[in-house]
């Protein structure tokens, strides 16, 4: 009966073994949420900030630049543009090289950033000198590969929580 | 945490559909529970606590 009594107890402390390991992975796991929700809400440099302004309108310019181009492909035949010479309708249709594929003539963000990108940027660069920036804020580019870094640890911690819950599993236990 | 999405939302530019399951940290999560979006996909075996079948 005592040996019965003993294996019963065993079998518990491995259980509860194996429930603190599960423990530490969780503990572990809200440690690396901290650390992605750190390096997330933190501010980023000035000029990191600038590279996302001028990713954003290299994007939207991208889109602009081929439809401007496929605008204008067909119209340099001389004959085009000796009939358009001095006539506001001749040159009706390429006036899309600043709406975009608007018919509305107003001037696109999408052509005011393909145009003047670099004016863009310098004239905000001066204007952000007026926010407080973290000079020794953590580059965006480590950023990234911090939270790779994490995303990875916290791939490696599911795998090895899933297993300890098959073992549980497999030995009869439920947590419910 | 693991998220079930309840609702189809416009969240950060990038769409979550209903019945999608999201890794989110607390931060994250917080303003998408405040809007009932999504609900916490409960874990196995969190606590000490078990019970074990003799089937």
């Amino acid at each position: 009966m005592s040996e019965l009594i003993k294996q019963v107890s065993a079998l518990k402390t491995a259980a509860r073994e194996i429930l603190g390991q599960i423990e530490d992975i969780d503990a572990q796991r809200t440690a690396l949420d901290q650390q992605r929700d750190t390096i997330t809400s933190a501010n980023v440099s000035k000029a990191d900030f600038l590279g996302y302004l001028r990713a954003y309108m290299k994007f939207k310019a991208k889109r602009f630049r081929q439809h401007t181009l496929d605008l204008l492909q067909p119209q340099r035949s001389f004959g085009r543009l000796e009939a358009g010479k001095g006539s506001e309708a001749g040159f009706a249709s390429m006036r899309r090289f600043f709406t975009g594929d608007s018919s509305a003539m107003y001037i696109s963000d999408e052509a005011v950033f393909f145009y003047f990108e670099d004016v863009i940027i310098a004239r905000l660069s001066e204007e952000l000198e007026a926010l407080d920036w973290e000079n020794d804020a953590l580059p965006v580019a480590l950023r990234l590969e911090h939270l790779r870094t994490i995303e990875q640890a916290k791939t490696e911690l599911d795998l090895q929580r899933a297993e300890l819950v098959s073992v549980m599993r497999e030995a009869g236990f439920s947590d419910n | 945490m693991q998220y079930q999405m309840i609702q189809t939302v416009q969240h950060d530019g990038k769409m979550l559909n209903a019945g999608e399951v999201l890794d989110l940290t607390e931060r994250e999560s917080a303003p998408l529970l405040a809007s009932h979006a999504i609900q916490l996909v409960p874990q196995d075996f969190v606590g000490r606590t078990f019970k074990i079948s003799l089937e």
